[in-house]
């Protein structure tokens, strides 16, 4: 079992290897070294087929022995491992591609789960150190007058952890046409009479638009809430797969297959259509759709991981999850309302905006 | 020179002379421009206006006319009432109402005490009940009713006080009106809507994505376009008057023009 663990080692210590988001390189945290991450991936190619193979033959050649204490897990998808750092006997799930030994905080990679098909074509390695993630959900709490005043001191984060979420991106082309109810309005005044004409025209529009790769996280352990609003990603430093770039972070393979994800991609391609479509009725004063269609056909897809910080605090007894962009830094999540604030704020600037308003009313009146 | 001298003061003369007859009101309390009385109507109609005239020392008059030459029915009744010297006394003390057949227009306009006798209120209370007839066409019907109306609201005013909205619904006139404190509260609640809207959306930022515009290769290419008029919707809002009010005691009182004339106008 041991031999499916990819384990990135310092060739001069022998120390486990970290992808440092910093310096976009390889890390050894015991004698300090810094390798280039082609220089470890000619070094570990050949090693990383030899543990696959070794795997599959060992796989093939000792079977499960009956009344395993492991057969129950592997049949619900679980899979078991010895960390090649300190022994430990360890389970993770079949959709896990790297991660790290909770005991000696190894890093290390599951191969096959990112290999022939299963292979990424693209990566967007973290930029985003565990740090700065904690010091932006930190500077979020900030300025925000609804949140209970005891959530930002007495929350503690859970949990912190780097994911290489799995994304499906498609490209496609969508064909469409809608009508809309447009009017163009005229106010003059008779006599004591303020006039108002207002005119409506159908407002037929037909066109096209392409998508370049629209992201669909792939990993149902993945919210899908938060990896939509983190978007969008600089596609400009999307690299080649490798595996270099995973350990000291986690990762997933998919397990939402391309034709599933790809209804959410779809869906939001025609609604921009239909945007497109209404922006292009210009000269009107008001532009409400009637009726729409659209078309929409894939025309390319690309699998890729992108970097996610996952940031998990508990606060009186609730759980909350926030995401974290690892190239961009874009922050979002859920944080609680304090009804108190919220009805306060909520008089509070009625009363006031209506005192202004009247105040400057009779101001006018007056003069 | 004398000859010339002579010429212009004939044409002055003449001029003159033109104008004397709009010194005098040359045209009857009830004037029927329209045709749309009998001459036995006519006369009956201005003999209750001309008693209750006398009477209540401020002219009731009805002008009908075939239109109003192309201005505001309200510039045009002020007009008729000036150029033809309708009121009562030295103050002109009036009230006319005036048709204009082509527009559907009406007017109903006061002067001097008739500001006073007829109230907003009293000039509302008034046309509800003869707009109906006039909306049949019953003319007759119409002006008996504006007559039996107008003496009612100069008996009022003269024995107890003048027809108006004694119901206390509303703020006495000052700088800070209802129609003020009602659009303060809804402009406020719409902005504090607005601001909570956004401040709740700080606080829940994690929401699905249901556009993907970010992804949009080039603009959008238009394959096709037509814009057809369907149909066109007019409304008419009747301004707020923002003149000073006068008169009317406790009630809501009489929005006077700077004209001096008070109006209440509409179509029939």
């Amino acid at each position: 079992m041991a031999g499916q663990i990819t384990n990135y080692q310092c060739p001069s210590c022998t120390g486990p290897l970290r992808f440092d988001a910093t310096t976009g390189k390889l890390t050894c945290d015991y004698c300090g070294t810094v390798y280039d991450l082609k220089e470890i991936e000619a070094l570990y190619a050949e090693k990383d087929e030899q543990a696959a193979q070794a795997a599959v033959a060992a796989a093939q050649s000792e079977p499960a022995p009956e009344g395993s204490p492991w057969s129950e897990a592997e049949a619900a998808g679980l899979k078991v491992y010895n960390c090649p750092s300190c022994g430990a006997e360890l389970i993770y799930d079949a959709t896990t591609a790297a991660t790290s030994c909770p005991y000696c905080g190894n890093p290390t990679i599951v191969p096959g789960s990112l290999s022939g098909a299963l292979r990424p074509d693209w990566v967007i390695p973290f930029k985003l150190t565990k740090e700065e993630a904690v010091s932006l959900l930190k500077t979020h709490y900030r300025k925000k007058p609804l949140l209970p005043k005891l959530f930002s001191r007495q929350n503690h984060l859970e949990e912190i952890k780097g994911i290489y979420a799995p994304f499906w991106l498609f490209n496609g082309d969508t064909q469409g046409e809608a009508t809309f109810d447009a009017t163009k309005v005229r106010h003059w005044t008779e006599g004591k009479y303020d006039v108002t004409e207002t005119s409506h025209y159908d407002a037929w529009r037909s066109g096209r638009l392409s998508f370049d790769r629209i992201p669909v996280d792939s990993s149902t352990k993945m919210p899908d809430e938060h990896m939509d609003a983190i978007e969008p990603y600089d596609y400009n430093e999307l690299k080649p797969f490798s595996t270099a770039y995973l350990p000291g972070f986690m990762a997933d393979k998919y397990d939402v297959d391309a034709a599933t994800a790809e209804e959410r991609a779809r869906k939001r391609a025609e609604a921009s259509t239909v945007a497109a479509l209404r922006d292009s009725v210009e000269g009107y004063a008001s532009v409400t759709e009637k009726e729409s269609q659209v078309s929409y056909h894939r025309t390319g897809l690309h699998y890729a991981l992108l970097p996610v910080w996952l940031l998990l605090t508990k606060w009186n007894g609730s759980d909350y999850l926030f995401a974290v962009n690892g190239q961009t830094g874009k922050l979002v999540g859920n944080l609680p309302i304090d009804k108190g604030r919220k009805w306060a704020w909520f008089f509070g600037v009625w009363l006031g905006v209506a005192a202004v308003i009247i105040g400057l009313g009779a101001l006018i009146n007056m003069l | 020179m004398k000859k010339r001298w002579i010429t212009l003061i004939t044409l002055l003369s003449l001029l003159l002379l033109l104008a004397l007859p709009a010194l005098a009101r040359d045209l009857p309390l009830v004037y029927d421009g329209a045709g749309l009385l009998t001459e036995e109507e006519v006369s009956e109609l201005n003999e209750v206006a001309e008693y209750l005239s006398n009477d209540y020392s401020c002219e009731i008059a009805i002008v009908v006319v075939p239109d109003t030459e192309g201005y505001y029915v309200e510039d045009y009744a002020e007009a008729v009432y000036r150029q033809y010297h309708y009121g009562y006394g030295e103050d002109q003390s009036g009230v006319m109402l005036l048709l204009s057949m082509e527009e559907r227009d009406y007017d109903l306009i006061a002067y001097g005490y008739g500001n006073t006798a007829f109230t907003d209120y009293g000039k509302e209370w008034i046309m509800d009940s003869v707009l109906p007839y006039l909306g049949q066409n019953d003319w007759y019907g119409g002006f008996e009713e504006f007559l039996y109306r107008c003496g009612y609201c100069l008996e009022e005013a003269r024995t107890n006080k003048p027809v108006d909205d004694y119901s206390g619904n509303y703020a006495p006139s000052g700088p800070v009106t209802p129609g003020l404190v009602i659009v303060g509260v809804i402009i406020g609640l719409i902005v504090t809507l607005i601001v909570q809207g956004s401040m709740k959306k700080k606080m829940n930022s994690a929401v699905l994505a249901t556009q993907a515009g970010s992804y949009q290769e080039r603009e959008l290419q238009l394959t096709g376009q037509s814009d057809r008029f369907v149909r066109k919707d007019v409304t008419r809002v009747r301004r707020s008057d923002d003149d000073s009010r006068s008169g009317g005691g406790s009630g809501r009182g009489t929005s006077v023009h700077s004209s001096g004339f008070s109006h209440s106008s509409g179509k029939f």
